[in-house]
């Protein structure tokens, strides 16, 4: 297998208006440990990694309603937002995407709370926002 | 609570084979089996790590042919496997959240209120 391939689910993505309020149902409910909690200033969100097995749900919260996330939220509401793939190699598994003509948003991979990440864009995938994410190397989930 | 898995995410597609067929060209990911759904008149799967990404195409009507008209093409239901699904009935009671018991190709799962989800269409499933 190549070291680009695509191993699991790193996370699923889920927009929540308020991350205090999520961990109500997401963390407390259904008892998914909370793994890492990060403000992504330049993404404009508030993000929480909760484990489940070999992934994890992604809840993010908008910094602002201008953000991506924030007009996610004022346009579709909370829900689901993106799945992300892990690899052991993003820059190996972006070009690959970029060789079977796959549309990019990120033409570069670059530091994201699940790693090293990059996106493509969802008219390639049947309206899927589809992220990848190789974990930093202090990370490693599984 | 003790939720232990991703079982599958579901994409709504007009076109599920289709669908599945370029998450296997751009993602290397192989094609699992997948039990009909009374809402849905297609359905394929592929197979990431312990997990699958089901694709449906809805029937004329039904939830799911309701979440295609609303959202479009994508990602519309999350399903998680629960270590014991009993406890997770009692733990969704005493929290006060509504939730739809059935049975799915002879697995019990619940579907939870998407408004106590945070607007997640989300299925708990027991263990296989």
């Amino acid at each position: 297998m190549s070291s680009a391939a695509l191993t699991r689910i790193h996370h699923v993505g889920v927009v929540v208006r308020d991350l205090e309020q999520a961990y109500g149902f997401w963390r407390d409910v259904l008892g998914l440990p909370v793994h890492k909690v990060a403000t992504v200033e330049d993404q404009g969100v508030r993000a929480a990694l909760l484990a489940i097995g070999e992934s994890e749900i992604e809840l993010l919260e908008p910094l602002s309603p201008t953000s991506g996330i924030g007009r996610f939220l004022a346009k579709r509401g909370e829900g689901l937002h993106h799945i992300c793939y892990a690899t052991a190699d993003v820059a190996g598994a972006l070009d690959a995407a970029r060789a079977k003509g796959v549309r990019l948003i990120d033409e570069k991979p670059r530091p994201g709370l699940a790693g090293t990440i990059c996106f493509l864009h969802p008219a390639s995938t049947h309206g899927v926002l589809v992220e990848y994410a190789q974990p930093f190397a202090d990370e490693a989930h599984t | 609570m003790k939720t232990e898995r991703i079982d599958h995410v579901t994409v709504v597609s007009p076109d599920a084979a289709g669908a599945a067929a370029t998450f296997s060209r751009l993602f290397g990911l192989a094609s699992a089996p997948i039990a009909a759904s009374p809402d849905a008149a297609a359905s394929a799967a592929v197979t990431i790590g312990a997990a699958r990404i089901e694709f449906r195409t809805p029937a004329e009507s039904g939830p799911l042919a309701d979440a295609l008209k609303t959202g479009g093409e994508g990602m519309t239901a999350l399903a998680l496997e629960v270590a014991d699904l009993d406890q997770a009935i009692q733990t969704l009671q005493h929290a006060g959240i509504r939730f739809d018991p059935q049975t799915m190709s002879g697995r019990r799962i619940l579907l939870v209120d998407p408004r106590a989800a945070h607007g997640v269409r989300l299925a708990l499933m027991a263990r296989r």
